[in-house]
């Protein structure tokens, strides 16, 4: 137990005589500090709060042990014995040691301190007078000034400026109705080129006036600039021309693109619908925009995928109830059958949109068996070579050729494609001479000649006149000889006639349809052969080409080689394309095909813009 | 009891409603991505109707972490602490980045919008910064300074000042140059960007005169060999008590020096906010 006398002098108004005032403190450990704990308590800033302790060593000595600096004698030390005259520097403190009684044989040491506080604190102010607030310098780096100065750059630069000229006025744009596209986008083009970025600038006589239009002009052009930094996408390939002006199609601020900016150039634009009230009942609030969404890459506008035609065609009744349309949301799961375009065999050759079925049949008038023409073993043929014993393999391409477009096949005519075969002879003795592929009363005369013409061959001498009003003649035949000659000619050509169009295998039966016509009962036969009733385009509203699936065989959709009629209907059904095609989503080895993929959404007009695309995917049937 | 910091405010609730609205949002994106979406050639946009209710989330939710400036601002009695409006501002912020990265359908361009965007993106990372060093910089700072505080260290360089131009009387005259330089010409104050990167102590006069006389002392005999490094003690003690200051006003700056980008660019974004949402529906 340390026992302490502590004697403070204290010097009130900076006196020289100061008063001394004692008290005694005792503790195991006398601390030095700042702290309220401390048993020696100096109530000043620049002291610790533990600066430093006195203890009692193992060897009974007094030692002042320091952990802020302190200086004895006015040397610093950081741990020394006490001594009596010792001075001791803790901060502004002068502590003076007075007595000191210590030592082994002691076990209550005593002490005296006398302290003086030398150099009182001036207080906070000496902070200020050493030129350091508690803080950083921030100069014109204010948050406030920061935010005003870069809220107006913003304000400006992205909302002031391309608003002012989003409401100036623009000159009108009128296109004619019968303009093409192609010339009303170049006049909109025009349009956004005569912006005065580009323009002639006008030259006023005044340099004030200069000045004015130099300006003008300036703001004219780089708050077009400005306008566009507005544009949230890529402009679609085919705008890029006139949409630098944002203008071009946003009329009216505020105010949502019209269909009507869209029709200006697109004047051959067919609607999706025909029937006015259906259109009413179903596209009411539909824009070109819905679909047609711009801002969204160069390839942008063209597509729209399936999604956007199932919202209502996967539900159909739900916008047009009475509608014959069957729901259609993709191709693999929920597609109708097919709709063929038939063309009837009526006296206008209509075409109807029937639903196909397996026992669907189209009577063309044609008899064609595909699968003889077709069968492995060949078929005769007058052309044939003898080896095979007249037979020839016929291919699909034998007689079906691609068109130019390679999208269907051309027209299969009988001079083209069948008569190499099929030929008109009417006489086995004179195979080359054939009618022409004609209407029955022409067929009948030209029967007719060739037999008179063998008639000359047959009976030289009673047919020396030939042509009586080229030369009179000379002398007569005699009765019996002429009678003879025209009677062959006659009997042959009436029963080869007949054998061409009543008999089962001739000439024209083997191929045609023929029905024999009576006026009345009394008057002959007429023989009459409808017209063949062809249908050429049998799903016109898909884009489907033969040159895109060329890669297959024929035979792989078209059962021709097992087909025995020519009235069975050999398109392929939806089953046969769902072996390929897979519906909008991914199927394992089969090809992903949206709705796109075969229809179109609008109907086509007939324009000569189109004739590229008719040329492509066929004429209307 | 714990220090609960303002990032664990009653059990974490705002972090559990930020993520709340990250997963919903993402749900919904995703949901009307794969039903909804019919955009050609597949980009996305903010235009659709779940673009609009995305944007018109980011939107509000950008108005209400800019009120936080003024709600800290209120002093008055309030039903909502602040410590939660802060911990709320930190969360809902970091969803506002989901929030708005999924309105902008992950398309960028050179343009008014992704200005907006970036602007945005900006504002929440310098924030993020914020949360950083606010969670780094005190703890530095109560350990940096121990028992002291700037006015204690400023009296006690001012006494070390004193007995070192007195020390220094009786020694050569470069000691007294040193001694009086390092009192009247140490910078303790600098600008944000001085303390920031530590700019501020180049050719300090108190280091020079620590490392001076260092050499100086060499030459001295005797007891003015003892003074002289008496003074040099003296010299290192005023450098650890500047380099003190220094570092606790560093630490103030770095507590500052994010908000500089944070609020400016707040408003910035407030104007390109506002800017955005007109231009879209001027040119709709």
């Amino acid at each position: 137990m340390i026992r302490c006398k502590l004697v403070e002098t204290i010097h009130p108004d900076d006196t020289q005589v100061g008063a001394r005032v004692g008290r005694a403190v005792s503790g195991e450990m006398l601390s030095l500090g700042r702290a309220a704990a401390c048993k020696i308590f100096l109530p000043d800033p620049r002291i610790r709060l533990e600066h430093a302790t006195i203890r009692r060593a193992e060897d009974g000595a007094l030692y002042l042990e320091a952990t802020g600096p302190v200086a004895i004698d006015q040397r610093a030390q950081t741990s020394v014995r006490l001594a009596v005259g010792q001075k001791i520097s803790i901060g502004p403190y002068d502590f003076i040691v007075e007595e000191v009684e210590d030592g082994p044989d002691k076990p209550d040491p005593r002490l005296t301190l006398s302290f003086s506080l030398r150099a009182p604190v001036a207080g906070a102010a000496d902070a200020a007078k050493a030129g350091v607030k508690v803080g950083v310098v921030q100069g014109w780096l204010s948050r406030r000034a920061l935010s005003w100065v870069l809220s107006l750059v913003v304000l400006v630069l992205c909302g002031a400026w391309p608003v002012w000229h989003a409401f100036q006025p623009v000159a009108p744009l009128s296109v004619p109705a019968n303009t093409t596209a192609a010339v009303a986008a170049q006049l909109r083009a025009g349009h956004a080129a005569q912006m005065p970025a580009t323009g002639a600038m006008p030259a006023p006589s005044t340099d004030a006036g200069r000045m004015e239009a130099q300006l003008k002009h300036w703001v004219a052009g780089h708050g077009q600039r400005l306008d566009t930094f507005w544009n949230p996408g890529a402009i679609s390939s085919a705008h890029q021309g006139f949409a630098q002006d944002c203008r071009s199609c946003h009329d009216k601020p505020f105010e949502r693109v019209t269909d009507a900016s869209c029709t200006a150039c697109h004047t051959q634009v067919g609607d999706h619908v025909s029937d006015p009230t259906i259109a009413h009942n179903t596209l009411t609030g539909q824009r070109c925009a819905t679909c047609h969404k711009e801002h969204q890459g160069q390839a942008g506008m063209r597509t729209t995928d399936t999604v956007g035609c199932a919202t209502c065609h996967g539900n159909i009744r739900a916008f047009t109830p009475l509608t014959a349309q069957g729901n259609v949301s993709d191709f693999a799961t929920e597609h109708p059958a097919f709709r063929l375009s038939i063309r009837q065999r009526d006296a206008a050759h209509t075409v109807q949109r029937v639903r196909q079925t397996p026992e669907l049949r189209n009577e063309t008038g044609l008899v064609f068996p595909h699968d003889i023409h077709l069968a492995d073993k060949g078929i005769k043929s007058p052309t044939g070579p003898a080896a095979t014993g007249g037979r020839v393999v016929l291919e699909c391409a034998s007689c079906h050729a691609l068109d130019a477009a390679g999208v269907r096949f051309e027209p299969v005519t009988m001079a083209k494609n069948c008569q190499s075969c099929h030929r008109l002879s009417v006489d086995p003795q004179a195979p080359e001479r054939e009618v022409p592929h004609a209407r029955p009363e022409v067929v009948e005369v030209a029967v007719r000649e060739i037999y008179a013409s063998l008639a000359v061959d047959r009976y030289p001498v009673s047919l020396t006149t030939v042509n009586s009003l080229l030369q009179r003649p000379t002398g007569r035949a005699p009765a019996s000889q002429s009678t003879a000659a025209g009677r062959w000619v006659e009997q042959n050509s009436k029963r080869t006639f007949q054998q061409m169009f009543a008999k089962t295998n001739g000439v024209c039966t083997t191929c045609h349809a023929v029905v024999p016509e009576k006026a009345s009962d009394k008057a002959p036969v007429q023989w009459h052969v409808p017209a063949i009733v062809e249908t050429s385009h049998w799903l016109p509203q898909s884009t489907f080409s033969h040159a895109q699936h060329k890669n297959a065989a024929c035979v792989s959709c078209h059962s021709a080689k097992t087909s025995k009629m020519a009235s069975e209907i050999l398109i392929p059904d939806i089953q046969s394309c769902r072996t390929c095609h897979a519906g909008a989503k991914p199927d394992k080895e089969k090809v992903v095909s949206q709705c796109d993929s075969c229809h179109g959404f609008h109907p086509r007009k007939e324009h000569p813009a189109f004739q590229q695309a008719a040329l492509r995917t066929g004429a209307k049937p | 009891m714990r220090h609960r910091s303002f990032l664990e405010y009653k059990g974490y609730r705002y972090l559990k409603l930020a993520l709340f609205l990250c997963v919903s949002a993402i749900g919904a994106y995703v949901w009307h991505r794969h039903t909804h979406f019919n955009t050609p050639g597949g980009l996305g946009y903010g235009g659709t109707l779940m673009g609009y209710a995305l944007g018109t989330v980011a939107a509000l939710t950008i108005l209400w972490l800019l009120w936080l400036g003024v709600r800290k601002r209120r002093y008055g009695a309030s039903l909502t602490m602040t410590q939660g409006w802060l911990s709320a501002h930190v969360y809902l912020g970091l969803a506002l980045v989901v929030v708005a990265t999924l309105h902008t359908g992950f398309e960028i361009g050179v343009n008014l919008h992704t200005l907006a965007y970036v602007l945005m993106l900006v504002v929440v990372f310098s924030g993020i910064y914020g949360v950083l060093v606010f969670l780094r910089e005190p703890g530095r700072m109560t350990a940096n300074m121990g028992e002291d505080d700037v006015p204690t260290l400023l009296l006690q360089i001012q006494e070390i000042d004193q007995q070192a131009a007195r020390l220094a009387l009786q020694l050569p005259d470069e000691f007294n140059t040193l001694v009086q330089a390092a009192a009247q010409k140490t910078r303790l104050q600098g600008s944000v960007f001085q303390h920031a990167f530590r700019t501020l102590a180049r050719g300090c006069p108190t280091h020079r005169a620590v490392e001076r006389m260092q050499q100086l002392n060499r030459k001295l005999k005797d007891e003015t060999a003892r003074q002289g490094r008496e003074v040099q003690g003296l010299m290192l003690a005023r450098r650890t008590a500047v380099e003190k200051i220094r570092s606790e006003l560093r630490s103030l700056a770095r507590l500052r020096l994010w908000l500089l980008i944070h609020v400016p660019l707040s408003f910035a974004l407030l104007i390109a906010l506002t800017s955005h949402i007109v231009s879209v529906f001027i040119y709709w």
